[in-house]
């Protein structure tokens, strides 16, 4: 479990953290989002025990992660590709276990497991420089793995790969929690969010905006669903929907869109066309984050 | 220690993958070594300076004057010496020759009758550039002065002639030792009357003057042949390029993410640096026993003393790994870091006679070699290979390294340590 108290961090230009707090349950996949710069990759550190909190505390499983045996039980995948090229990816994920104390009958089995776990059994003796950009990132996450560790960072594991890579690495981010992980999980991918989080939090400028399950965050933040309805019959009348009309395009705006289409079937309405815009986890991020550019 | 071993064994085995750095380790020293063996053992260059030792044992003002002679040439850094720390001198190395003038030297006697030479050159045979250029610089110098006063016929024959009224003059002498001496003082007379003056003075009357050459050979001291100079070079050659290979990997592991790695794995700082120092050192003794073996099996390198050798090189690998740190903190990128590196150790190279031998460099370059940790290299290997150092002789130039190592991991470690991740 990790555990995250009104954390606070700087580089010495204004705040990269700022008073962050949360808690990652095991079997719970907990999705910090953000937008570039937000302080994702900075909390991360934190919590790895790489940075040292300017406020605030970090546990894991009530340890702190600066003392080297409570990193034991942390396993990290970094935004960075992390990974030697020179050596083959078992090569890397033996040394890496080697480096958490795995034995080495141990380190064997567990290095099969990790490779095959990211789909590159027959990669496996291959140097790292020879593999695509969807297998580094696959091996990133292994070698996270090799020492089966109860806690999981993982820093938008899932950049720059394709539809395959990408569903692979889901299964296995969601095959981790079914083993009872805890998950920290980063992303700017809004439905990966979606499909993955049990909770999440928006995170911007160091600070945690809002958190919670996704529906819950949609509720708050996510506004009105849209109904358009196209073509839609000239008798039918629009205003005590509280719906507009647009020469040949109707729109309703409604918390709740079944309202709108159980009324159109009441009075069997004709129509031509028919749209619902549910807010999804993109409007709430944008919401709560804005649309201004980052750096 | 095991994980600072599985550490420096994955250095180990990358630094083996990457083979233009595999070939700046072994490859171009080993080259640089066959070249410079090669060009000097031919023996042309001439050295811009030499220093050697002056033995008087004739103790005349002829004898003095001849060292001040010898002195005022452009080439010889003479000092004067009894001959016992002459030739410990030239056992360190510290010199190149041991110049012996003996007793009756100062009046040239010996130069007229030939009997025994009266200059006695101890040096090195193997060092046939500098033995021809002494040769050369002691019958064109030191000669020239004594010649001077033996050129002129008229003046010779005066004195002859002088003697000759002498000797007939001379009361209480023996008739019998009388005729002798006469007739000797009227032959000398006859002799230089008969001298063109011209032809005298090209010195046709005085042949090569006698000078007697030692040979100065290890069982004493002295390189058996340029290889043994060359050598540790290359060796210095490759202690440098591992110490930038080093450097350039812990460069790259912050760059690319693995020091990030490495900084949440289950293992201190100290794992990490102290891994990365031992890869270095394991790179550096492998570096070296593989040049040296090459030197010793294929180019007949002798080492003198096999345990003060290793002695050197643990001592050397030690500095270097303190190099290694420095380096890696001259830059905070890949490219910064690679041309800082080789910029430093090519001066570090240049002023320690890793480039150019310290026999012939010039007084003030040797002199900014003591602040760099080659020079003591190479004086340290060439201790143990060539120059014959005891166990005490070698305190300076190993401590040195070891000294050197200290500071520079120091300084490395504080600004490494400093700058956090990425
Ligand atoms: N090493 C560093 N030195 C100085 N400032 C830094 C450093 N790393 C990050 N920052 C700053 O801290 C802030 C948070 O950065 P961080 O990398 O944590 O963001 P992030 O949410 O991970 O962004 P991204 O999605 O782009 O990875 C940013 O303003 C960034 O410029
Ligand atoms: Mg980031």
């Amino acid at each position: 479990m990790i555990t995250v108290n009104d954390l606070r961090f700087s580089y010495g230009n204004g705040p990269a953290v700022d008073g962050v707090s949360f808690t990652v349950s095991a079997g719970e996949i907990f999705g910090l989002l953000g937008p570039n710069g937000a302080g994702k990759s900075t909390t991360i550190h934190l919590i790895g025990g790489v940075l040292s909190p300017a406020g605030g505390e970090v546990r894991l499983d009530g340890g702190d992660p600066k003392r080297p045996a409570t990193r034991r039980r942390l396993g990290v995948a970094p935004q960075t590709l992390s990974l030697y090229e020179g050596l083959t990816g078992e090569e890397n994920c033996a040394f890496f276990g080697r480096l958490n104390g795995l034995s080495s009958k141990l380190l064997k089995e567990r290095t099969a497991r990790a490779i095959d776990l990211a789909g590159l059994t027959d990669r496996a003796r291959d140097r790292v420089s020879a593999y695509s950009g969807g297998m580094k990132r696959r091996l990133n996450l292994a070698v996270a793995l090799i020492h089966d560790p109860p806690i999981l960072l993982l820093d938008e594991p899932t950049v720059g790969v394709d539809p395959q890579s990408r569903n692979h690495l889901f299964d296995s981010i969601e095959a981790l929690r079914g083993e009872g992980r805890a998950i920290l999980f980063t992303t700017h991918y809004m439905e990966e969010a979606q499909r993955l989080c049990d909770r999440v939090a928006v995170m911007d400028h160091g600070k945690i905006m809002d958190s919670g399950s996704v529906d819950g965050l949609i509720a708050r933040h996510g506004g009105p669903s849209v109904v358009e309805v196209e073509g839609l019959d000239r008798s039918f009348a629009v205003e005590p929907l509280e719906g507009t009309r647009n020469g040949d395009l109707c729109r309703f705006e409604t918390p709740n869109p079944m309202i709108v289409l159980q009324a159109l079937a009441d009075r069997k309405a004709a129509y031509t066309g028919l749209r619902i815009h549910r807010a999804d986890l993109e409007t709430v991020f944008l919401n709560l984050t804005g649309r201004r550019l980052r750096d | 220690m095991n994980i600072l071993l599985t550490a420096a064994i994955k250095d180990l085995k990358l630094l083996t993958r990457d083979r233009v750095g595999f070939f700046f380790v072994i490859g171009f020293p080993l080259l640089m070594a066959l070249f410079f063996g090669s060009i000097f053992s031919g023996g042309g260059g001439a050295a811009g300076s030499m220093d050697i030792a002056l033995v008087d044992e004739d103790r005349t003002g002829g004898s003095a004057e001849f060292a001040k002679i010898l002195d005022a040439t452009d080439i010889l850094q003479v000092i004067t010496l009894d001959p016992a720390s002459a030739m410990e001198k030239l056992k360190k190395g510290d010199i190149t020759a041991v110049l012996v003038l003996k007793k009756g030297f100062g009046d040239g006697s010996g130069l007229f009758f030939g009997s025994e030479p009266l200059i006695e050159v101890t040096v090195d045979p193997s060092r046939k550039a500098e033995r021809e250029y002494l040769r050369g610089i002691l019958i064109q110098n030191a000669f020239e002065g004594l010649q001077k006063k033996f050129k002129d016929p008229g003046q010779m024959r005066s004195m002859a002639q002088q003697g000759l009224k002498e000797i007939q003059q001379s009361p209480g002498m023996d008739p019998a030792q009388k005729k002798i001496y006469g007739d000797f003082m009227t032959s000398l007379d006859t002799f230089y009357g008969g001298m063109d003056p011209k032809t005298s003075g090209k010195g046709s009357f005085f042949k090569e003057p006698a000078i007697r050459f030692v040979d100065f050979r290890k069982d004493q001291a002295g390189p058996r042949s340029y290889f043994e100079i060359s050598f540790p070079q290359a060796v210095m050659w490759g202690l440098v390029a591992c110490a930038a290979a080093f450097a350039l990997s812990l460069v790259q592991e912050r760059l690319r993410g693995t020091y990030l790695r490495l900084l949440m794995a289950p293992i201190g700082r100290a794992h990490i640096l102290g891994g990365k120092a031992l890869g270095c050192f394991l790179a550096c003794i492998l570096t070296m026993t593989l040049i040296l073996c090459v030197g010793v099996f294929l180019f007949k390198v002798r080492i003198g003393d096999p345990g003060l050798l290793l002695l050197v090189m643990l001592c050397a690998a030690f500095c270097f790994s303190g190099v290694m740190m420095f380096i890696s903190v001259l830059g905070r990128t890949e490219q910064a870091v690679g041309g800082a590196s080789w910029a430093l150790l090519l001066v570090f190279s240049m002023v320690g006679g890793g480039m150019i031998p310290l026999i012939i460099m010039p007084k003030w370059l040797i002199t900014v070699g003591h602040f760099s940790p080659v020079k003591w290299g190479i004086l340290a290997f060439e201790g143990a290979i060539w120059r014959g150092f005891s166990p005490a002789d070698m305190l300076l130039p190993c401590g040195m390294l070891l000294l050197f190592g200290l500071v520079f991991f120091s300084i490395g470690l504080t600004i490494f340590t400093r700058r956090g991740i990425a």
